[in-house]
């Protein structure tokens, strides 16, 4: 089977040139595209107009499992297929600035202890139920109260939903909130039709009140969506259809937008030079994820802050970013990127340094150190965990390497049987999320159980204020307690890139580098 | 009359004149050497475990030490076969993977045999509900697609080479079984097997002595080919990453991390693309080879 892949290359090859003199033909022949072809619009050849009938085709590199309910999904990356049909409460910019959506405003009151949401009017859920204060109640309460809610956490702070009239809503607050507009952003603040809340089939069918509705649902292989009746920001409804394909393969995923079976998707940074060519166009975007070692800090050497910090100046940041990200990664310590609101500027990449890695490991006694890692099975992963394998060599830790399954792998180290688990950190809609995830006693990413009451007391101012700019202080403060504590090791901020054909216009990765569909049209 | 003489055929290996009767052992060397082709192979086989097994000595680098500033290099002066998406010395890595694709090859076919051979021997022998039972499992295992049964099997156990190889042990483990079963239902209707029994030999004595000794020559055959296979299974078992882990390699596992650069760098997975091709081809024609050589000569009518 193996000693195919050659001829597999000699015909990738073979259909690659024939994909460019098919564009040059076309190219000659009229200078126009063809839709269909993808790949066979000519190169230099603008897009045309936009057709408001056409079907974006994206392919998604995460299946997210059998489990579409928003309430109770576990899945980080589920969100993609859940935008086109749920709106949120609130929407955030890429740049993480919280915009109307479903509430037109909201306000803190009675001094911070209700979130008071003022609703839109006129939005209608795809089954016809209308949208209003009752319903934001129902979902809430349903999100707060389902035994297998993935939300309680990020609802944790709602005592209680009062429906003031039909277009107002208030939710009393039993705990500091200030990151509660902005998980209104992410699946908390999805509405779900109530009157779907019974559907034996809602985790598989969605009904909400987005700008696309789902037609078809393969779990694992695809789901196809149409354009919805009467939505209330048509112009944000840009598309006639959409599909989202799952393919965990990143190379099959660019191969099916140069193949033309799909319009763009998204890519890992080392595969930019094998993606330009003719007819397409790559992206990027920054993004709020981290590549990141996180560690169990319970086993014997990690919970020494020494080993920790050596492990870090052991990592040579800029030479994984140069080799294995094409220099896509900005090397850093600290999970907030530049540009983001809860971003530490005084804090600086650690310079690589292994003597002093040697040095620190010998003063806690681990001169002769043998940990092991866990690492999702897609070679742009596993390359990254392996240079970092061959650099803690250098300085005496013996580093074994396992690569698995996506499901495996965080049982495993959730499980505890992992010392480190090296993955990119998406980030959240909220950077309290982020802290609850890596460092609370019950953080999933936290499976040693760590805590810090410095990160605690921080933690808490967060939620405190209900501005950024009043927040931004406490996460600063907790991301240089971090580091110095070494709580996890961040190798570099991501930038998120993607690809898509010259016929599709606007699509751009949100805060969280997913993607959100509004506004992407896709040419005739 | 026609005689029938036990010379070949003119133009093949001479008879030697001596007296004594040629040994089995002597007759399969002589016939193995007519067949040239597998001759051939048998020198490649050598040559690559010499390779293998001389991988410190013929390397030029260390074959784990990376330089990510070197990534990606074509075959040059200093590296010969280039370096690896990691900086790495590729003809070093592959003298080092070649160790591990063989020796995975050879722990693969020996749980097979460990497994197949002695069930296998009991069936033919014991008949009856021992046969039956035996036999309807190896035809459910049989019935599994064998890539899916390992990936299962990886699965299960924890993703390593030696779970790759009991994975693929367990897919050969039928086919041991279903040959050493069939030699021996054939072998034990024999007067000889029937003189044993008469005169008080044991089961076990029998079948160590007289069944497994004349069930042997499709079993050599068998092995040969379950080698070949072997390595090319590891290789896709470790090209889809369940194998081997890193930082040690297969030569499926160079393939498997390479293709994604097939553009950039296409030796990368040319090398050890060959270098399966070879072994695994060469394993094949020996197999044939020692078919032809093995078990009773076609003997011609003289004129």
């Amino acid at each position: 089977m193996a000693w195919i892949t050659p001829v597999k290359g000699d015909e990738m090859r073979i259909r690659m040139l024939s994909v460019v003199m098919a564009a040059a033909l076309v190219t000659a022949a009229c200078g126009g595209s063809d839709g269909d072809s993808g790949t066979g619009g000519g190169s230099g050849s603008s897009a045309g107009p936009a057709d408001e009938d056409a079907t974006l085709r994206f392919s998604f590199g995460t299946p997210a499992g059998s489990n579409y309910d928003p309430a109770t999904t576990t899945n980080q990356f589920v969100n993609v297929y859940l935008y086109p049909v749920y709106d949120r409460l609130v929407d955030v910019t890429p740049e993480g600035e919280l915009q109307p959506m479903l509430a037109e405003s909201w306000e803190f009151t009675d001094d911070d202890r209700t979130l008071r949401l003022t609703l839109r009017e006129g939005v209608v859920f795809h089954d016809g139920t209308p949208f209003d204060a009752e319903a934001v109640k129902a979902n809430i309460d349903r999100a707060k109260s389902l035994p297998n809610s993935s939300l309680k956490a990020d609802l944790a702070a709602v005592s209680e939903v009062v429906v003031v009239d039909e277009r107002t809503v208030d939710l009393r607050l039993g705990a500091p909130a200030g990151s509660l507009p902005a998980l209104l952003a992410d699946r908390a603040g999805m509405m779900v039709s109530p009157a779907a809340f019974g559907n034996p089939d809602l985790d598989l069918q969605p009904v909400g009140t987005g700008p696309y509705r789902v037609t078809e649902h393969q779990p694992g292989v695809v789901i196809r969506y149409e354009r919805s009746a009467d939505y209330w920001a048509p112009d944000v409804q840009t598309l006639g259809g959409l599909e989202i394909q799952m393919q965990l393969d990143p190379e099959v995923r660019l191969r099916s937008v140069s193949g033309g079976q799909a319009d763009a998707t998204q890519l890992n940074p080392d595969q930019v030079e094998a993606a330009e060519g003719p007819g397409v166009t790559v992206d990027s975007a920054p993004s709020l994820g981290s590549f990141t070692l996180f560690l169990n800090k319970s086993g014997p050497a990690l919970s020494d802050q020494r080993v920790r910090e050596a492990i870090s100046l052991a990592i040579d940041r800029q030479g994984i970013s140069d080799a294995l990200q094409a220099g896509r990664c900005t090397p850093s310590a600290q999970l907030f990127p530049e540009d983001y609101w809860a971003h530490n500027p005084d804090i600086e990449a650690p310079e690589y340094d292994p003597d002093r890695a040697r040095e620190l490991l010998a003063e806690a006694g681990q001169s002769d150190l043998s940990l092991n890692a866990v690492v999702i099975n897609v070679p742009f992963y596993t390359a990254q965990l392996e240079a970092i394998q061959a650099q803690l060599a250098e300085v005496g830790v013996d580093l074994t390497v396992t690569s698995l399954e996506p499901t495996e792998l965080l049982s495993r180290f959730v499980g505890g049987e992992a010392d480190m688990y090296f993955s990119n950190w998406p980030g959240a809609t909220d950077p309290a999320k982020t802290v609850a995830t890596l460092l609370s006693a019950q953080g999933t990413l936290n499976p040693g159980g760590y805590t810090n009451p410095e990160i605690d007391r921080l933690a808490l101012e967060g939620l405190s204020a209900t501005t950024q700019e009043d927040r931004a202080p406490a996460y600063q403060e907790l991301s240089e307690v971090m580091v110095e504590d070494a709580t996890q090791i961040v190798v570099c901020n991501a930038t998120n890139t993607f690809v898509h054909t010259e016929q599709v216009s606007g699509l751009e990765s949100t805060l969280t580098g997913l993607f959100d569909f509004r506004g992407v049209t896709v040419s005739a | 009359m026609t005689t029938i003489r036990p010379t070949a055929a003119p133009g093949a290996g001479e008879q030697p004149l001596t007296d004594r009767p040629e040994s089995p052992r002597q007759r399969f060397v002589r016939r193995f050497r007519r067949e040239r082709p597998a001759v051939v192979a048998f020198v490649v086989v050598v040559l690559v475990a010499l390779a293998a097994l001389l991988a410190p000595l013929l390397a030029t680098h260390d074959p784990d030490t990376q330089v990510l500033a070197d990534r990606l290099q074509a075959p040059n002066g200093e590296h010969w076969f280039g370096t690896d998406d990691l900086g790495r010395d590729v003809y070093s890595r592959l003298l080092y993977a070649g160790r591990i694709s063989l020796l995975a090859a050879v722990q693969a076919t020996a749980i097979g045999i460990a497994l197949g051979v002695p069930l296998g021997l009991a069936a033919g022998y014991l008949r009856g509900w021992v046969d039956v039972v035996l036999s309807r499992i190896a035809d459910a295992v049989m019935s599994i697609p064998a890539l899916l049964l390992a990936l299962a099997i990886v699965g299960i156990l924890e993703p390593d080479l030696t779970s790759a190889m009991i994975a693929i042990g367990v897919v050969y483990a039928p086919q041991f079984f279903r040959l050493t079963r069939a030699s021996t239902l054939a072998v034990r209707e024999e007067t000889f097997i029937e003189a044993a029994r008469s005169v008080g030999g044991t089961s076990r004595a029998i079948i160590t002595g007289h069944v497994l000794p004349n069930a042997l020559s499709p079993l050599v055959v068998q092995i040969s080919l379950a080698m070949g296979f072997a390595i090319l299974f590891e290789a896709s078992i470790s090209f889809l990453g369940l194998g081997v882990q890193p930082p040690d390699s297969s030569w499926g596992s160079m393939l498997g991390r390479s293709t994604r650069f097939f553009e950039q760098s296409p030796h990368l997975v040319l090398i050890p693309g060959l270098a399966i091709l070879v072994t695994v081809l060469a394993f094949n024609v020996i197999g044939d080879g020692v078919r032809d050589s093995l078990g009773r000569e076609i003997r011609r009518p003289t004129q």
